[in-house]
C-alpha cells in the first residue's frame, strides 16, 4: 500500500474493481492502517501549498472535498499550516510573477509576455476541455425496486409501480434492487436496464449487500417513460441466469401525472 | 487536550441491544471475551473506513454498522464473512451519510460562517482556536510539529523529514503517524472549543 495508491484512492483515480480491493486490503490488516491519515494529510498540505498539478488539484476539488468533515480537515489544516509554517511575505502580483518566473525559470523580461499570453491560452484549452469530461454525479435521488411479480403486460397497472419525477432533482438515480433470495457466496451479478423500446445495456453495481444489490442511472441518461431492470447471476463462474422477475418504474414529468390522473377517470 | 470523540458513543438503549449481543454471540459464541475483543477490533477499523470516506461522525456510522450487521444475523442471513460483510454495509452507509445533511449544522464549517461571512476572518477565528490547542500541547511536540513543517518543498522536505527521524530514533513511518496523530489531536481540541464558544 503506497502513497501514490492511498493519494489515488481519495482523488478517485482508481477504478471501481481498484477502490473495492483497496478498501478490502485496509479491512484485511490486523488494525486499520495508521499510514492512510498521514498520507491523506500531506495531500491536504500539498492542496493547501498549491503543490498538486493542475489535474489533480481539479480531482482534489471534485472528487476529495465531497463532504462537510473533509471541507473541515482542509480548513483545519490551512489554519495549522499559517500556525507553524507561515508563507513567506506576500508579494503585489508583478512582484510574484517577477520573482518567481524570470528568477527560478531564467526567463528574460521581454518574453514574459508572450509566455503569458501562451499560458492563458494552455489554460483556456484546458479549461474547455475541462467542461466537456463527464463528471462523476454527486447527489444521488433514492429509489428501493422490489419484484414486480407481475410479466410486463400486468405491471402497466400504474399504481404498482414506483415513480419518479422527471427531470430528476439530482445528479443520479441510486437504485436499490431487492432480490427475491441471498445467494450463495461466490455469486455474481449484472444489472440490465431496457426502456418500452430497447435493451439500454448494463448497469454498474457500486454495493451489493445481503438481498440488494446497489446501481446508479446518470440523470442525463432518463427520459420519461417506464424502465424495467433485468438482473442476472452467475455462481461461482458458472453460466448466467436471470433472477425470476421485473423490476419496474416509471419516470413521469408532472405533465404526465396529470395525464395519468385524467386517464384514471371514469 | 478536550477530546469530543469520548462522548460520541451513544449508548444502544435496552431495544436495540439484541442485535448487537446476537454480532457478539456470532463473533465468537464459547468465549464472550473474546468476542468483545474481536467486536472492538471490527468497530475500530470501521470508524478507520469511516472517517477515511469523510463522513460527519463515524463512531457513530460504525456502530450504525454493527448494529445492522447484527439484524441481519438476526434474521438469519447467511454470513461467511464478517468482515467483508460490515465492509459491504459500512460502504452502503457512506452513500448514505453524502445524502444525509441534516447533522452539518454542528459542523465547525457552520460555526465558522455563523460568526463571519467572510472566508478571511473564519480561517483568522479558527487559527486562534488551533492556537490555542497548539499552546496547550507540551513542549516536545510543539517541537516537533515546528520542525517537520519547517521545509515544505518536494526532495528537499523529504530529506528533512528522513533527518528528523533519524534524530528522533524512529522510522519515517512512525514519525509520519505520530504527526497525524497530534494534528488530529489538535483538530479534536479546536471541534471541542467550538461546542464552548
Amino acid at each position: 500500500m503506497t502513497d501514490e495508491r492511498i493519494t489515488a484512492y481519495l482523488l478517485h483515480e482508481l477504478t471501481p474493481s481498484e477502490a473495492k480491493e483497496f478498501e478490502e486490503q485496509c479491512f484485511a490488516q490486523e488494525e486499520w492502517p495508521a499510514t492512510l491519515e498521514s498520507v491523506e494529510g500531506d495531500l491536504i498540505d500539498a492542496y493547501i501549498r498549491k503543490e498538486l498539478s493542475l489535474d489533480r488539484q481539479r480531482r482534489f476539488e471534485e472528487n476529495y472535498l465531497d463532504t462537510t468533515a473533509r471541507i473541515e480537515r482542509v480548513l483545519l489544516a490551512r489554519s495549522f499550516l499559517r500556525l507553524v509554517a507561515p508563507e513567506p511575505k506576500e508579494l503585489n502580483p508583478r512582484e510574484r510573477l517577477g520573482a518567481s518566473w524570470t528568477t527560478r525559470l531564467s526567463i528574460p523580461r521581454f518574453a514574459l509576455r508572450p509566455a503569458t499570453i501562451g499560458l492563458v491560452l494552455i489554460a483556456g484549452a484546458l479549461l474547455s476541455l475541462w467542461y466537456f469530461i463527464p463528471r462523476a454525479p454527486q447527489t444521488f435521488a433514492p429509489l428501493f425496486l422490489s419484484i414486480s411479480e407481475s410479466n410486463r403486460e400486468k405491471g402497466k397497472d400504474r399504481g404498482a409501480i414506483p415513480r419518479v419525477e422527471f427531470p430528476i432533482a439530482a445528479d443520479a438515480l441510486l437504485i436499490s434492487v431487492e432480490l427475491p433470495e441471498t445467494s450463495p457466496a461466490g455469486t455474481k451479478y449484472r444489472v440490465q436496464w431496457e426502456d418500452v423500446k430497447n435493451q439500454l445495456g448494463s448497469l454498474e453495481i457500486i454495493n451489493e449487500e445481503g438481498k440488494v444489490v446497489t446501481v446508479v442511472i446518470p440523470a442525463g441518461r432518463l427520459n420519461s417513460g417506464q424502465y424495467n431492470l433485468k438482473v442476472f447471476r452467475s455462481i461461482h463462474g458458472g453460466p448466467e441466469e436471470q433472477v425470476n422477475g421485473d423490476y419496474f418504474f416509471d419516470v413521469e414529468s408532472p405533465s404526465d401525472q396529470d395525464a395519468n390522473k385524467g386517464n384514471q377517470r371514469p | 487536550m478536550p477530546d469530543d470523540r469520548s462522548n460520541n458513543v451513544e449508548h444502544p438503549t435496552p431495544a436495540l441491544e439484541q442485535p448487537l449481543t446476537r454480532l457478539l454471540e456470532f463473533l465468537f459464541p464459547e468465549d464472550s471475551e473474546e468476542a468483545g475483543r474481536l467486536y472492538l477490533i471490527l468497530h475500530k477499523k470501521l470508524t478507520g473506513f469511516f472517517k477515511f470516506k469523510g463522513t460527519f461522525d463515524p463512531d457513530a456510522d460504525a456502530h450504525e454498522t454493527l448494529e445492522r450487521a447484527g439484524k441481519r444475523i438476526m434474521e438469519g442471513v447467511d454470513i461467511p464473512d464478517i468482515t467483508k460483510y460490515c465492509l459491504g454495509i459500512a460502504r452502503y452507509i457512506a452513500m448514505e451519510d453524502r445524502r444525509n445533511v441534516g447533522r452539518e449544522t454542528k459542523s465547525l464549517l457552520e460555526f465558522a460562517r455563523r460568526q463571519h461571512d467572510n472566508d478571511a476572518d473564519q480561517l483568522e477565528l479558527i487559527t486562534s482556536l488551533m492556537k490555542r490547542c497548539f499552546d496547550e500541547l507540551a513542549e516536545d511536540d510543539r517541537d516537533l510539529l515546528n520542525s517537520y513543517c519547517q521545509v515544505s518543498e518536494g526532495r528537499a522536505r523529504a530529506e528533512h523529514r528522513r533527518q528528523l527521524a533519524e534524530r528522533l530514533q524512529a522510522s519515517l513511518s512512525n514519525l509520519r503517524v505520530r504527526v497525524a496523530r497530534l494534528r488530529q489531536g489538535l483538530d479534536n481540541c479546536v471541534k471541542a472549543l467550538i461546542k464552548n464558544y
